[in-house]
């Protein structure tokens, strides 16, 4: 009898101490009771932020220990500084920033105001890769596709330099050729479609998809508006056949040009770590990136929106910035000189 | 117009729905509170309580962060009245008078009138949008960017003599102004102009800071060489003196009607929003006044006039942003991105498609106005009380709030070493008699008058001849014109019956 006691006992006490192993993940001890900070490099709102946010909201549920999320903007210099914030944040895996893949490449073009190494970042991941179109608006005289631009002069609305649309809309125009007469200084997006609508420019490049399912659906359907080239890392039919910017080019060297800018920029709005973070909470946070990315709430709430969901892995990441870090210097000179 | 009050009565029918009225009820609310807070601006109430909003209908959702918006307006007047400082931008102007008002023993009259003033624009606001929104959205597309240029000029000009004391100052405060708004990345060239390499300061001095360094934080490092614990003439304010008299109410209603006209005029122009309204409706106050010299000195019309003018264009904001999708100023962008969360576009269809959140947010706007009255005007004794808390608790209190609104709106530290810097700025030039109120006219107008004027000579090929053609441009410059004009016709005058007295004096002490 006492032995049966006995061994009772033991092995109650060893299915007691095994649960206790079990129990103990590191990871889940380390986010209980934590928060999570979400830095938006972007304003509160817009287009980019409010895709964080909807990620915000649904990632803690997917990270061991559960951990609170906070979001917190950070909007300033083209997100630099949200990028910048990851030199000194603890890198325990407690803080993320979300930036531009522009501001994610700046090191590479010799911007010494980007402190970061975009080699050394805890790459996340990516949740939309951009495809963004150029539009043109109430047919200017003669034009109405991308080809006519290429003989015709238009007038093109853009932000400051430095931004996508300007990037993109010069890239074009130093690239392909394209006729675009560029007015500058416009605040963002809402200001150019003001200027759009009183006729003041007749296009503009960089609008992306959740914008022409929302805000622009209407136009689009009644075709005051029209699409002539799309720019990214794939293409799409969703709003009748586009044609793409690689299309226009046989030259080698341009389209390694425009695989900078068309591709290695398309990359989205890159989510990453301060570089150092345990591995196992890396780990686990890549994979609570993904789990997110496919839950049926959260792909719900991104439909609401227009968001759509076109997941790059932190290794796409990872390697996309190794092969920009080959490029030789005389690249980043000429991508300079065609961003100008 | 049959239909128009059909819809707004369905409108109330929404907005007086018991759950919407609560959530109506909670923004304006909070939205009056944010608005006491020094430096905890509206952009970071609304930002903070947007994620509640994700679970909820679109219509309370919408009526809650409007009302906080709307709600701010009236709080924002009472630091200015009551502390000289501006909790938002549009109320720094009413510091000018206000304040003075509060050192008589009249900053109970001062918020009285606030409120009176408030309540009419915000009135005429909503019937604006109500029954002129097609014209507002029309009118809108009608400024390009020479009109808006020339526009700004006119501003700045009327603005110029704004403060009191030495014009000349005034006019070298206002230069000031818009050296300071060039600060930052150049939108057209992308470089960076006066930031020393700091990255921080690459998208220019916030507009936060400035005015509550300047305002606020000046006036504070002016009071703690006050040996005084506790101005008394503060604290003596009883009810009656918070009723204004008749004689002050028919002295502030043409001021009130006059700023409401601005205001929505302003609200007519995208970009331009209600701090550009509060500061062109006292410059025109003051220009139009007889007795010039009382502003500055606690003057009501200095008070009343802007704060109309801010409730309207804050009212008006809205036409642009729900008729055309194209938000005003940053707070618009904001509840077009919450509307964007709930799955709705804004824009012309707004109206057809969604007719009860239209007109639902219109007769909520009513309905919060009342709210807002009923809960501010018996809390004016409170509000008054608030000073006869000593100096040394009240003013550290107040910084503290301001430190972490203007942390808050980036999350940045270097913003809070900004606004103290500006504070020791603004003292010195307080010392040195530099009225600070032109530095903040120039510093809102400079940003819109620089990217206006030199996005229409792209647009013309750098022809300057585009200021004339457009018939708008050209009344503005002309009327521009006409300002200066006059002002170097009386001044010509005046100094030629100076000249005459002197003679005459002259000749009479050798006769």
């Amino acid at each position: 009898m006492r032995v049966y006691v006995r061994a009772l006992v033991l092995a109650a006490t060893m299915l007691a101490a095994g649960q206790a192993v079990a129990q103990s993940d590191p990871v889940a001890d380390f986010y209980k009771n934590r928060t999570l900070t979400l830095v938006s490099g972007f304003t509160p709102n817009g287009e980019n932020d409010i895709q964080l946010r909807l990620l915000g909201r649904h990632i803690g549920r997917y990270i061991p220990g559960q951990p609170q999320t906070l979001i917190s903007n950070m909007p300033g210099a083209g997100t630099l500084l949200a990028a910048n914030h990851l030199v000194k944040a603890p890198a325990d895996g407690t803080v993320l920033s979300m930036f531009t893949a522009q501001a994610a490449t700046e090191p590479f073009l010799g911007n010494t105001a980007a402190l970061f190494d975009p080699l050394k970042l805890s790459w996340i991941g990516s949740m939309s890769q951009d495809r963004q179109f150029c539009m043109l608006v109430g047919a200017p005289a003669g034009v109405s596709s991308f080809s006519d631009l290429l003989n015709k002069e238009v007038l093109f609305g853009s932000s400051a330099p430095a931004t996508d649309i300007f990037t993109y809309s010069v890239a074009l125009k130093n690239l392909l050729g394209a006729k675009m007469k560029l007015v500058s200084g416009y605040p963002g997006m809402p200001a150019i479609r003001l200027a759009l609508d009183r006729g003041e420019v007749n296009g503009v490049c960089g609008v992306s998809e959740m914008i022409l399912r929302t805000n622009l659906a209407e136009s689009l359907a009644n075709g005051r508006l029209k699409l002539i080239v799309q720019m990214g890392r794939s293409t799409t039919d969703e709003f009748g056949k586009v044609p793409s910017v690689f299309e226009y080019t046989k030259d080698p060297k341009t389209t390694e040009y425009l695989d900078f800018f068309f591709r290695a920029l398309a990359i989205g709005r890159p989510i990453a770590g301060p570089a150092g973070i345990p591995a196992q909470r890396l780990d686990a946070l890549r994979k609570a990136f993904a789990e997110t990315l496919r839950d049926e709430g959260f792909l719900a709430e991104a439909k609401k929106i227009g968001m759509s969901i076109n997941m790059a892995t932190a290794q796409d990441i990872q390697s996309q910035m190794e092969l920009l870090s080959k490029k030789p210097k005389e690249f980043y000179a000429e991508v300079k000189r065609i961003s100008e | 117009m049959e239909t128009g009050f059909i819809n707004l009565f369905h409108g109330f029918e929404v907005a007086l729905d018991p759950h919407n009225l609560l959530w109506c009820f909670v923004g304006v609310l909070v939205g009056n509170i944010v608005g006491v807070l020094p430096g905890m601006g509206v952009l970071s109430a609304i930002s903070i309580l947007l994620p509640i909003t994700f679970g909820m209908q679109p219509v309370p959702a919408i009526l809650m962060l409007s009302g906080i918006y709307y709600g701010a307006q009236y709080g924002g007047a009472i630091c200015s009245i009551l502390l000289n400082l501006p909790c938002h931008p549009p109320h720094a102007v009413t510091c000018l008078d206000g304040f003075p008002l509060t050192k008589q023993g009249r900053g109970g009259v001062a918020l009285g009138i606030t409120m009176m003033g408030s309540a009419f624009g915000a009135a005429f606001g909503i019937l604006q949008m109500i029954f002129f929104a097609p014209i507002v959205a029309k009118a809108a597309l009608q400024f390009g960017p020479s009109e808006i240029c020339m526009l700004m000029l006119l501003g700045l000009l009327a603005g110029s003599t704004l403060a009191k004391g030495s014009p000349l100052k005034g006019i070298a405060m206002t230069l000031l102004g818009l050296l300071l708004s060039t600060v930052g990345t150049d939108l057209n060239s992308g470089v960076e102009r006066m930031t020393f390499g700091l990255t921080d300061m690459s998208d220019g001095i916030e507009l936060v800071s400035l005015s509550l360094g300047l305002f606020g934080i000046a006036e504070f490092i002016r009071s703690v060489n006050n040996t005084a614990p506790l101005n008394l003439a503060y604290a003596k304010v009883s009810m009656n003196d918070m009723r204004p008299s008749k004689a002050e109410m028919k002295q502030a209603a043409f001021p009130i009607l006059r700023g409401t006209i601005i205001g929505s005029l302003c609200a007519c122009i995208p970009g331009t929003g209600p701090t550009i309204a509060s500061f062109v409706a006292y410059a025109m106050e003051k220009k139009i006044s007889r007795t010039p010299e009382r502003f500055g000195h606690g003057a009501i019309e200095g008070v009343a006039a802007p704060e109309a003018s801010t409730h309207s264009a804050v009212q008006g904001d809205f036409i642009p942003t729900m008729s055309l999708g194209i938000p005003g100023d940053a707070v618009m962008a904001l509840l077009l991105g919450a509307l964007m969360i709930q799955g709705i576009a804004p824009g012309p269809m707004l109206l057809t498609q969604h007719p009860d959140l239209f007109w639902g947010l219109i007769a909520s706007f009513w309905v919060g106005n009342i709210i807002l009255l009923v809960l501010n005007v018996p809390m004016i004794g409170v509000w008054v009380k608030l000073l006869s808390v000593p100096y040394k608790y009240l003013y550290p209190s107040a910084i503290l709030f301001i430190c972490v609104g203007v942390f808050a709106a980036r999350h940045s530290m270097f913003d809070v070493g900004a606004t103290l810097f500006i504070g020791v700025f603004g003292y010195l030039l307080l010392k040195l008699r530099f009225e600070p109120a032109p530095i903040l006219l120039g510093f809102v107008l400079g940003q819109h008058l620089e990217e206006n004027f030199r996005r229409a000579l792209v647009l013309s090929r750098g022809d300057l001849l585009v200021f004339v053609e457009r018939p708008l441009s050209a009344v503005f410059l002309s009327l521009s014109v006409l300002l200066v004009g006059t002002q170097v016709f009386f001044w010509l005058q005046r100094s030629k019956r100076t000249a005459r007295l002197a003679k005459a004096q002259a000749l009479m002490g050798d006769a």
